[in-house]
């Protein structure tokens, strides 16, 4: 067949024609970071007589980028447009990660549907935005604790907690539960991020108490249990 | 969609692997080995010619003096088709004002990248099982279901890509080229890590890098209380510990340390420090060969094929990736600053069609060529880069790589009579074109039939043509796999020593 | 080895397995799908493999349907305490367990049940969970996360399922369910295939051709606000959108010189009113798959799967229609390898060749004499080609037939639940759970009155939703 004048024409007819604290504490290029080496995790098994029952359709879906995006946005009470940047300028989300954490581009690369497994990148990217969530919500409250969201009940002195062992402590890990995975805190739980502090806080660092409630949060929003459902 | 299913038994040979050391000593070891030699290394470059890339109209091309149905068969003018010194190969270079209704002038060249590198070429023919793009583009890489539905990327990921930290990544996307196989079986290293944007991919290699955070050693501590007390420990992860989806997290995020440690945030980085990407504010820097591709592929930032390419080269040069798959887009890509409103197209700005290879249905020839001279572009890029690339004694990576050019099918051989300028549908019938230094070199295998414009096949062994025999997608897989040095144990492959170079 | 030789999937089969296995699960309400043997038919998975080794050896391939149906019950047999994929159970207990016998991952369950949903972390994974379920709802359908606060409160709740019901319908009025971009589009993105870089209309692209809003539009309407979801290819009218929140959607109808002056030559929909058959005929759909074509085979075996389910590439929906294909653009479609499809498809395709793309008569446009136009001269066959087809056995006239016979078909029903089944749970249907989903689809052609909404609001009480 050869081509229709008319097609040229009507063919031709259609002719149309945030972040700028980042600097502060991005971290720094490896050469200035030596590599940190951990061992290979190792597993505590539960207390004895915790048994559950365990599911046998086991069946759990990822909360996709947006759906977890919004969960931090609200459990941390941010903004969302403010929950994570790349490079200060691209959502983690939308921009940046989206195909990695579940979503899909129909428009532009022609991924209709989300990756039906997660990859490799899955959880660095839910890392980078947990991370990032929630260093900025631990800024905002170490910045003005008398209004704080989420840690104000800390009772902090020269940067470190006065008291770990104290009350406020476990309320904000209880606030953390709450907020992030919409129950209450186990005591194995609350211990287990009581003693991180006392670890952390064996380190030399200026604000190891908002670092702590920082990484705490970090901790409880990429568990599991905050990802998939 | 792309990775494989994960089982139980994957998981127990990806733990194995992990209790093995991996994740940092164990990681050394493995590069160790990965870099221990060039002998038992091997590269794939799937190259996508997403849409139907037609031998006719490139290396196998007709001139109308040599068939008895010149007018009505796709063949050329005889000064059109132009023969390659001391090869078999033809080619065709083509100026043309417009492809078909869109006024876009262009300038496509073939005969360049044939002078230059046919001794690394082969051409096998080969007739296909579907016109369907999706249905053809999978069995273009599995063979039609050869092997178990292996793929041959992960094949290549298997047999040569387990020291590697992402052995197979895969960039073509919106196409069944990318699409893992369906063998269970396979280790989860070897299924497809798929890249939808590869300037920003490279923020997803490292947890905390970039990320305004705490001191990285709390994050580490954070990271420990995680997966060793609460994970391990919460009612949910207990109740739904048969859940594949939480026992591959584990096993993801097992490895995630290894990603970090090797630096991939950086040496992956195509783009250099800029204010669209301030990567030194964020304490981030660009790879260290960054401008080396972008030099060599000049358009990455409007391009999606060139900077797919760029970081194609940058995670076989880095022995991330043993295969690596890319392609051309169904996508119209048009230069920055061009419309096709105002003063129209100038030459050059029409950079991809909309829908690659496939608008041959309006205006073929012009689509075969400027999307012959894009796939040649690239694939010559990328054999420059990886010649300058020592292996290992003096071995050098493109020694020991391959590129496949993948094509769903070919396109109708016929044409309204005399026509220069016509539109053409699926056809079943073409072949592909392989590069490398392991394929049987400066070969035709198989022919073209000059008065029906079918091609017709070889003898496996020999490579004798064979007129008359049509050779199936999984003989070319098979050749494929024997030139790569795949052990096919097992597998019930047919053999075809006549693609390898050695046979 | 004959590489290459044709080798089919046999449609048959099925219901062979069924009468040897009728207590299967998987045989319950239904049959196992072709996955169940197969990869890509005709390619075979481990347990397809091994009832292939057992199949008539020695007998020359392909085999007829005669011999298959003799050779496969005994082959069926013979592997029943063979373990395909390896997992520890045979393969005879993983069918009456209504477990997958090629998939490692798919085991039969053990038993065991918690004293309560508290003491197992609040999941109560042997019996229907209103709390589970009421978070999950809220991600599902509202893209929210469930508050603390709100979860406690509807713990105690005498209520739960009216609350969930409720739930429900605030969820189903969302932005996140129904706006712009929101999980409708999501599920329509596979049918409309959109390409940005040649979209009119807003944020078009640089080759702009036409505008698939219209059809996410359409799409969204027939699948909210109790609409019939069958108009998704039978509607004649279009759809405008106010954008939210609360995003609405309206129709209009308009022909197509209405529709020019309206919004402009870039956008309007040109099929004439009566012609129109929803989304088959919407101008995105004749610009992206029938393009150039005089037989758009490409736009017809996409409705097939994008609407009915059927992929003829995957032998799907075969039905063998006498003396086609006829092969009037003479593609060599009456070849040996090309025929068994082509026999369904062809005819299928045939009510789609009045309808223009970008050539043939004005483009994306009905043109009842577009064979002659885009035929070669007199002695073309193309012009033969007739416009009446066959959709499952039943002859149409033309497209708008057509539609109306695909919207009927228990075949639309099943895709459309199919569709909310794998989005909301996540897979499709488990062996263990054909029953519940073939009842859902049947509910949704009579009870549900094919309402999306109301076949959802179903859905979250199954117990493939609601135990952990």
């Amino acid at each position: 067949m050869s081509r229709n004048p008319l097609n040229v024409a009507f063919a031709l007819l259609f002719v149309t024609g945030c972040m700028a604290d980042n600097v502060l504490k991005a971290e720094p290029p490896p050469d200035e970071t030596p590599p940190v080496t951990m061992p290979p995790p190792t597993t505590n098994p539960p207390p004895a007589g915790d048994v559950v029952v365990p599911s046998n359709n086991a069946r759990l879906k990822l909360k996709s980028g947006q759906l977890y995006a919004a969960a931090l946005a609200s459990g941390l009470e941010l903004p969302r447009a403010e929950v994570c940047h790349e490079l200060g300028l691209y959502d983690c989300v939308d921009d940046v990660h989206n195909i990695a954490l579940g979503g899909i581009e129909p428009y532009r690369t022609g991924i209709l549907e989300p990756l039906e497994e997660t990859t490799v990148t899955t959880p660095i990217a839910a890392d980078r935005v947990a991370l990032a969530a929630c260093t900025t919500r631990a800024e905002r409250d170490f910045a003005d604790l008398a209004n704080a969201k989420l840690f104000g009940a800390l009772v902090v002195k020269d940067g470190a907690l006065e008291d770990v062992s104290a009350a406020p402590v476990e309320a904000t890990i209880q606030r953390l539960y709450q907020r992030l995975v919409q129950r209450d805190a186990t005591s194995d739980e609350v211990a287990a991020l009581r003693d991180l502090y006392t670890e952390m806080a064996a380190t030399p660092s200026a604000d190891v108490a908002e670092s702590w409630a920082a990484v705490s949060c970090y901790a409880v929003a990429s568990t599991m249990e905050a990802l998939f459902y | 969609m792309f990775n494989a299913k994960f089982d139980r038994r994957n998981l127990l040979r990806g733990m194995g692997y992990l209790a093995a050391g991996t994740a940092l000593g164990g990681l050394g070891a493995r590069r160790a080995h990965a870099q221990a030699g060039a002998g038992d290394a091997r590269f794939l470059i799937v190259l996508t010619a997403s849409g139907g890339a037609s031998l006719i109209d490139s290396f196998l091309a007709i001139r109308a003096s040599e068939s008895a149905n010149a007018a009505t068969i796709n063949t050329y003018e005889d000064s059109r088709v132009q023969s390659i010194a001391d090869s078999p190969f033809r080619a065709i270079d083509t100026q043309g004002s417009d492809l078909g209704a869109l006024p876009a002038p262009f300038t496509a060249n073939q005969s360049n990248f044939v002078r230059k590198h046919k001794d690394d070429m082969m051409v096998v023919t080969c007739t296909g099982t579907s016109v369907n793009h999706a249905v053809a583009q999978k069995r273009a890489i599995t063979g039609n279901e050869a092997w178990a539905g292996r793929t041959l990327q992960e094949l290549v990921a298997m047999q040569y890509g387990d020291a590697f930290l992402l052995p197979n990544v895969v960039m073509a996307t919106g196409t069944a080229y990318i699409e893992p196989g369906t063998d269970k079986s396979l280790p989860s290293y070897c299924t497809g890590e798929p890249v939808a944007q590869p300037a920003l991919w490279p923020l997803s290699l490292h947890g905390t890098r970039g990320v305004k955070a705490p001191d990285r050693r709390f994050v580490e501590m954070a990271r420990r209380v995680r997966d060793e007390q609460l994970d391990a420990r919460s009612k949910f992860s207990r109740v739904f510990e048969k859940s594949p989806e939480l026992a591959r997290w584990r096993q993801q995020r097992a490895a995630t340390q290894a990603l970090e440690t090797s630096d991939l945030i950086t040496k992956l980085m195509l783009f250099e420090d800029s204010e669209q990407y301030p990567l030194s504010q964020h304490g981030l820097m660009e790879s260290p060969s960054g401008r080396l591709v972008r030099d060599r592929f000049p358009k990455f930032a409007e391009d999606p094929l060139e900077a797919q390419a760029a970081l194609a080269f940058l995670l076989l040069k880095n022995r991330v990736s043993a295969s690596v798959t890319l392609g051309t887009s169904f996508n119209a890509v048009l230069a920055e600053g061009s419309s096709l409103g105002g003063g129209g197209l100038q030459e050059g700005d029409l950079i991809n069609p909309p829908i690659g290879f496939d608008f041959s249905h309006q205006a073929h020839r012009g689509t075969q060529a400027m999307m012959w001279s894009r796939v040649l572009a690239a694939a010559d890029g990328l054999i420059e880069l990886l010649k300058a690339e020592e292996l290992a004694d003096g071995v050098s990576m493109w020694d020991r790589t391959m590129i496949y050019v993948a094509t769903d099918f070919g396109r109708d051989k016929v044409r309204p009579s005399g026509s220069e300028d016509f539109g053409t549908s699926h056809h079943l019938n073409n072949g592909f074109l392989l590069v490398s230094p392991l394929v049987n070199g400066n070969k035709v295998l198989g022919g073209v039939d000059p008065d029906t414009g079918l091609t017709y096949g070889f003898d496996p062994i020999t490579g004798a043509p064979e007129p008359g025999r049509e050779m199936a997608e999984a003989e070319i897989y098979a050749g494929i796999a024997g030139a790569l040095g795949i052990d096919t144990t097992g597998s019930g492959l047919p053999s075809v020593p006549a693609m390898s170079r050695n046979g | 080895m004959a590489w290459g030789a044709t080798a089919y999937a046999k449609p048959i089969a099925p219901s062979i397995l069924c009468t040897q296995y009728a207590d299967a699960p998987v045989c319950i309400g239904g049959q196992p799908a072709c996955t169940f043997c197969h990869t890509t038919p005709p390619a075979r998975n481990a347990f397809g493999a091994q009832v292939e080794g057992e199949l008539l050896p020695g007998t020359a391939r392909p085999l007829s349907d005669a011999d298959f149906m003799t050779g496969l019950p005994a082959a069926l047999a013979a592997v029943e305490q063979k373990d395909a994929d390896g997992d520890g159970f045979v393969n005879l207990d993983e069918l009456l367990a209504g477990t997958y016998p090629a998939d490692g991952a798919s085991i039969p369950a053990a038993d065991g049940c918690p004293q309560s949903s508290d003491a197992n972390g609040g999941f109560d994974v042997c019996n229907y969970d209103p709390r589970y379920v009421y978070k999950k709802l809220h991600l599902d359908f509202c893209g929210t996360t469930v508050a603390y606060d709100r979860l406690k409160a509807f713990e105690v709740l005498e209520d739960k399922e009216g609350e969930i019901r409720d739930a429900l319908a605030r969820c189903l009025d969302s932005e996140y369910w129904k706006g712009r971009d929101g999980i409708l589009y999501r599920l329509a993105h596979k049918k409309i295939r959109p390409a940005q870089s040649i979209k009119s209309g807003d944020d078009p692209g640089d080759i702009p051709l036409g505008d698939y809003d219209d059809d996410y539009y359409l799409f969204v309407y027939t699948q909210i606000d109790d609409h019939d979801a069958r108009e998704l290819l039978t509607a004649q009218y279009f759809v405008e959108v106010q954008d939210g929140p609360p995003t609405t959607y309206s129709t209009y109808e308009r022909g197509p010189f209405q529709d020019i002056q309206a919004r402009g030559a870039q956008v309007a929909q040109l099929v004439e009113v009566q012609r129109r058959a929803g989304m088959l005929t919407t101008r995105w759909n004749l610009v992206f798959n029938t393009m150039f074509t005089p037989i758009p085979r490409t736009t017809a075996a996409q409705a097939y799967r994008a609407y009915l389910g059927l992929d003829i590439a995957r032998m799907e929906g075969l039905d063998d229609v006498p003396g086609e294909p006829a092969d009037y653009d003479q593609k060599g479609v009456q070849a040996e390898a090309c025929r068994r499809c082509h026999a369904t498809l062809d005819p299928l395709t045939y009510p789609f060749t009045r309808y223009s793309g970008f050539n043939g008569g004005t483009p994306f446009s009905y043109v009842p004499n577009r064979m002659n136009n885009m035929s070669s001269g007199r002695n073309d066959p193309l012009r033969d080609t007739p416009e009446a087809g066959v959709i499952f056995g039943e002859r149409v006239d033309d497209l708008v037939q057509w539609a109306n016979v695909a919207s009927n078909s228990d075949q639309f029903a099943q895709a459309t639940v199919l569709d909310y089944w794998k989005l909301i749970i996540g897979e499709a249907p488990r062996p263990t759970e054909q029953g519940e989903f073939d009842r859902l689809w049947r509910r949704f052609r009579n009870e549900h009155e094919y309402s999306v909404e109301r076949m959802l609001h179903e859905l979250v009480t199954t117990e493939a939703y609601g135990v952990p």
